[in-house]
C-alpha cells in the first residue's frame, strides 16, 4: 500500500481539527456578540 | 521598575486585559498562517526523502509539533489554574479553562498522527508502550478538567475544582517526556537535543522548527480568542459590532 496515504491522513486529520476548532470559536465569539448599544469594557 | 510592575498588575483585571485580548490576536493568527505555509513547502518540497522511511516521515513534522503543544499548554493550563486557585486571580483561570481545549486538541492530534505513522513504521495502529499510554493518560486528564469544568455551574466552584485536577495531573508531563528513557519502549528517543547535536538532517530540522513555531502561534491565537469569549461570557461584557 502507498505510504503517502498516511502522510496526507495525519494531515488532514491535523489541519481538519484546527479548522473545526476556529469554526467553533468564531461561533462562539458570534453568539457573545451583543448589538452596538453596549460599553466596551 | 515599580512603574512597570504596577503597569503588568493592571492586566490581572478582565476590563483591562479585554481590549489588549482582541488587539493581540491577528499579531499571533496571521504570522501562524504564513509559517504553516512556509513549514509544509520545506516539509514537503525542500526536506528529501529519508533513506529508511521513504515519505512516511513526514507525518513527524506535525505529529512532533503537536505533541509538545500538547505538554506544554499542560504545564501552561496548571500553572495558570494554580495561580488563580491560589491567589484568586480570575483571569488566571479564565486563562486556564482557554488553554485546555487547545491542550486536548493538540494531545488527540499527536495521538492520531502518532497512529497514522505507526502502522507503515511499526506495523502496528497502537501498542501500550510508556510514551503512547502517558500521553493518553494527558488527553483524559485534558478532558477530566474540561468536563468537571462543565459540570459545575458557579466558575469559582468550577475553577478550583479544575485547578485540583490540573495540579495532581502535571505530574504526568515529566513522566512523558522521560518515558523513552525510563522505560524500554517501541517509542524512539529524542532526535532533537538542545545540549549536544540534533540526529537530524538541516532541511527536515527547519521544517520542524517552522511548523513548532506555527503550531505556538496558532495556540497562542486561539487561546486569547477562547479568552475573549470566557471574559465575555463570565464578565457580561457588552460588545460592540
Amino acid at each position: 500500500m502507498n505510504h503517502t496515504v498516511y502522510v496526507w491522513g495525519a494531515y488532514a486529520v491535523a489541519f481538519a481539527a484546527m479548522g473545526i476548532e476556529v469554526w467553533i470559536l468564531m461561533k462562539r465569539k458570534q453568539s457573545v456578540r451583543k448589538p452596538k448599544s453596549g460599553n466596551q469594557p | 521598575m515599580k512603574r512597570k510592575l504596577r503597569n503588568w498588575y493592571t492586566y490581572a483585571s478582565p476590563v483591562t486585559l479585554y481590549p489588549l485580548v482582541n488587539r493581540l490576536i491577528p499579531w499571533f493568527a496571521i504570522p501562524s498562517a504564513i509559517l504553516f505555509a512556509a513549514g509544509l513547502y520545506v516539509g514537503f518540497v525542500v526536506a528529501p526523502t529519508d533513506f529508511q522511511q521513504g515519505e512516511v516521515y513526514r507525518v513527524l513534522f506535525i505529529h512532533v509539533p503537536a505533541a509538545w503543544m500538547g505538554m506544554l499548554l499542560y504545564v501552561l493550563m496548571s500553572v495558570y489554574a494554580s495561580l488563580g486557585w491560589a491567589y484568586n486571580i480570575r483571569v488566571s483561570s479564565m486563562m486556564a479553562s482557554a488553554l485546555s481545549m487547545t491542550g486536548a486538541m493538540f494531545t488527540l492530534i499527536s495521538l492520531v498522527t502518532g497512529s497514522l505513522w505507526g502502522r507503515p513504521a511499526w506495523g502496528t495502529w497502537w501498542v501500550w508502550d510508556a510514551r503512547m499510554t502517558s500521553t493518553l493518560i494527558l488527553l483524559f486528564l485534558y478532558i477530566g478538567f474540561i468536563v468537571l469544568q462543565m459540570s459545575i455551574d458557579d466558575p469559582r466552584r468550577a475553577d478550583r475544582a479544575g485547578a485540583l485536577v490540573a495540579a495532581v495531573g502535571l505530574i504526568n508531563v515529566p513522566i512523558i517526556y522521560m518515558s523513552v528513557q525510563w522505560w524500554n519502549t517501541l517509542h524512539q528517543g529524542a532526535t532533537i537535543r538542545i545540549v549536544q547535536q540534533s540526529t537530524i538532517a538541516p532541511p527536515m530540522l527547519t521544517a520542524l522548527l517552522l511548523m513548532v513555531a506555527a503550531c505556538w502561534l496558532y495556540s497562542v491565537a486561539v487561546v486569547l480568542a477562547r479568552l475573549s469569549c470566557i471574559m465575555t461570557e463570565r464578565e457580561h461584557f457588552q460588545v460592540a459590532e
